[in-house]
């Protein structure tokens, strides 16, 4: 009886299976996959055939427009012995050290600021804010207005109130990269600023209160409170802000053109001139995995120090 | 079920139906009895600001319908491609073999594609009678890339001395006859530097043509020979720089000289004595209200020499009606048309005939008298590649870290090295 009765469960599974099966997984699934695989197949389309694609012409001698030829590894080795490429990554790497901290403490100090709910803090959140959503190419003109290097430029004159000699900024190889690491800081802090005034509003008001019965000041709180409690913000905001950083281009490129004698030749500026200047799309591919795997061991280590959850209970 | 098998189906179809849509047409090629048939697409940019659209686009339907006249099977199309991107969406559309037919390209760029082969020399497709001796030499040279024509000039520029005329004669010049050699320029430059002024424009950030090669050419000296050599090494460019770095230091041009993109805006406040501009520039002044200008010739060492675009259309090699399309660039630069464009466009026509529409415009008719001394940059494949190459060296020896000769030096191992990789 019981034989009979596995038996019968036997002959019944393959009956259940096939188009039954299938029907219930569909008609479970059914809405995961509609949204699913167009995003699948755009994802393959224009970001993993690219990706792809490119790793294939690293190997090759590819002018864009011509006819390609495999050169196997010269890419590669050429990316060794080239100076400029070298110089182009320190340059990219010296702007995230001018460009990274600063943005983040710029963005807390005016989360901080708009935190304070004061009057007014509502019109200031939108100032600060203005920046952000400015064309890039209008606060460049105004950043070169600005910066010029002649005794005319408006910074210059402010410099000159307190007995400081006139400075090159963007003329200057030793300058005008902190003077673009300052427009990219005034264009972007105004978004960090929104991502701390979000985390600040999570951090339960409860830990103030119980660290002002302890008797905590100010300070106290900022920096045993506030300050390890935005450590997820700290990482996110870590995050992009190092992308960001190491893909500077266009400041270089409306500004300074990669000078004074290279001073500005920032990894992607570098990569844009191989590629559609110089038309060595094969080179400016391998400047791309270049690019890639410095950002991508960067976000490892940041992830290690940075990315630890924190809870508010 | 709340989605049903058929909504997925039309979603797919709906997917692929687009998919399709963006595929690639399938091109028109000529037709085998002669007469020319299909379609020719042609690029063309915003020559003029965007309230004389209209009048633009009458001048190229102008030259599609003189065009049909001769050849009423094709369809001529001229698509308006905007300045921005336009180099990257030029290469993007010529490698997927999309591009147009027939697009707008300058002297260093057709080199460099010529090279690359996506250009088609229409040297055989165009007859004879284009008129050759319509064109001077300089223009041509801009056009032919080793022996061939791979396009025929639609507008030229010639960059010239453009001195403010209170200063000049502040300094003691004569606004009759401004500078025509460095030395007389030197003199006068170092007095205006006396009286508080610049001497001149340096746009150090700015393409080399803008900048230092005019002054090699003037210098007697030249960038590359016609067969490559690189000649940077020479005394007569080590003198170019030796001048550039002597202005530098002695205040004739500005201190942000070394990278700079715009020296404009301070020769209109007043603080510079001389400009390097164009015939645009004489717009900008007129437009700022600026009239207090004097235009001065291209300066001279050992020869008289400038700097100057040459636009020009070209045919593309991947086009499926190569010679109708080479007939047409034939048609569109022909004299009726040069001026047409250019009478719009407030460039020189490139053609002598078209030099007449300036009449009565004293300053564009003096800027034509130096075509044949306006050369249109280096004529080689790595022409552009050397430009930031140039420049950094250019601006070592401004900054103080390379002596003339030593940056003269770099340079030409720079340009070596990219003639090498090649």
């Amino acid at each position: 009886m019981e034989a009979r009765s596995i038996q019968s469960g036997k002959q019944a599974i393959p009956e259940i299976s096939r188009k039954d099966r299938l029907k219930r997984h569909w008609q479970k699934y059914a809405l995961i996959y509609i949204f699913l695989v167009p995003i699948l197949i755009h994802f393959a389309i224009f970001q993993l055939f690219p990706i792809a694609f490119s790793l294939y012409i690293t190997f090759m001698k590819w002018p864009v427009i011509g006819t390609p030829e495999f050169i196997a590894l010269d890419n590669w080795k050429a990316f060794f012995s080239d100076e400029l490429a070298w110089k182009a990554v320190w340059n990219t790497v010296l702007f995230s050290l001018y460009y990274i901290v600063p943005t983040m403490a710029l963005g807390l100090i005016l989360a901080l600021l708009i935190n304070t709910e004061k009057k007014g803090t509502g019109f200031f959140k939108a100032v600060f804010f203005l920046p952000v959503v400015t064309s890039f190419v209008i606060i460049s003109g105004i950043w070169a207005w600005l910066f010029r290097g002649t005794e005319e430029g408006m910074i210059n004159r402010v410099l000159s109130v307190f007995g400081a000699e006139p400075q090159l900024f963007l003329s200057n190889s030793s300058q005008a990269l902190i003077v673009l690491a300052g427009l990219s800081i005034f264009k972007v802090c105004g978004s960090t600023m929104i991502y701390y005034y979000a985390g600040l509003k999570s951090i339960p008001h409860e830990f103030y209160e119980a660290a002002k019965i302890d008797g905590a000041n100010g300070w106290h709180m900022f920096w045993r409170v506030t300050f390890p409690l935005l450590l997820p913000i700290h990482f996110y905001v870590a995050v992009i802000t190092t992308i960001g950083s190491f893909q500077i281009f266009d400041s270089a490129y409306l500004l300074t053109q990669g000078g004074p004698n290279h001073s500005t030749t920032t990894l992607v500026y570098y990569l844009y001139r191989e590629g559609f200047t110089n038309l060595r799309l094969g080179y400016a591919s391998v400047l791309a995995y270049i690019l890639f795997f410095i950002i991508f061991a960067i976000s490892i280590i940041q992830r290690k120090y940075f990315g630890k959850e924190v809870s508010y209970k | 079920m709340l989605i049903k098998k058929g909504g997925f189906l039309l979603l797919l179809l709906l997917l692929v139906m687009s998919l399709a849509a963006c595929s690639d047409e399938e091109g028109e090629g000529a037709a085998e009895d002669g007469e020319f048939g299909g379609e020719l697409t042609v690029w063309v940019h915003p020559y003029v600001a965007s309230d004389l659209k209209a009048d633009q686009e009458k001048v190229f339907a102008d030259m599609a319908a003189s065009f049909n006249e001769q050849y009423p099977g094709v369809e001529v199309n001229f698509e308006e491609i905007p300045w921005a991107n336009r180099e990257q969406k030029l290469l993007t559309a010529l490698a997927a073999n999309q591009g147009p037919d027939v697009f707008y390209l300058i002297p260093d760029m057709m080199a460099q594609f010529a090279e690359t082969g996506v250009l088609e020399p229409i040297t055989d497709y165009i007859g004879d009678d284009w008129g050759q001796d319509d064109y001077a030499d300089t223009t041509l040279e801009a056009v032919t890339y080793q022996g061939d024509l791979y396009g025929l000039p639609i507008l030229r520029e010639v960059t010239t001395q453009i001195y403010n005329k209170n200063i000049l004669e502040e300094v003691g010049g004569d606004p009759e006859n401004p500078p025509t050699t460095w030395e007389e320029f030197n003199a006068l430059a170092e007095k205006a530097v006396d009286a508080g002024y610049y001497g001149r424009s340096f746009e150090g950030a700015n393409t080399p043509n803008a900048t230092i090669y005019p002054l090699i050419w003037q210098a007697g000296g030249d960038i590359l020979s016609e067969d490559g050599e690189v000649l940077i090494n020479s005394e007569k460019f080590v003198k170019a720089f030796e001048l550039v770095n002597e202005w530098y230091k002695n205040g004739v041009i500005p201190p942000d000289s070394i990278n700079t993109l715009s020296h404009f805006e301070a020769f209109l406040e007043g603080n510079i004595f001389s400009v390097f501009g164009t015939g645009l520039t004489f717009s900008s002044m007129e437009d700022r209200g600026f009239t207090d200008y004097v235009v001065g010739p291209p300066l001279m060492e050992e020869e008289q020499a400038t700097f100057g675009t040459t636009g020009m259309f070209v045919v593309a090699s991947n086009s499926d009606n190569k010679e109708a399309a080479s007939l047409l660039v034939k048609e569109m630069t022909n004299e009726e048309h040069t001026k047409a464009f250019n009478t719009l466009t407030k460039y020189i026509p490139p053609r002598a005939s078209g030099a007449s529409i300036f009449e009565g415009n004293a300053d564009m008719m003096q800027l034509t008298e130096y075509l044949d001394v306006t050369k249109p940059g280096v004529m080689h494949p790595v022409a552009r590649n050397i430009i930031p190459l140039v420049q950094a060296e250019m601006q070592a020896m401004m900054e103080g870290t390379k002596t003339p000769q030593e940056a003269a030096d770099a340079a030409a191992a720079a340009i070596q090295s990219e003639i090498d990789r090649m």
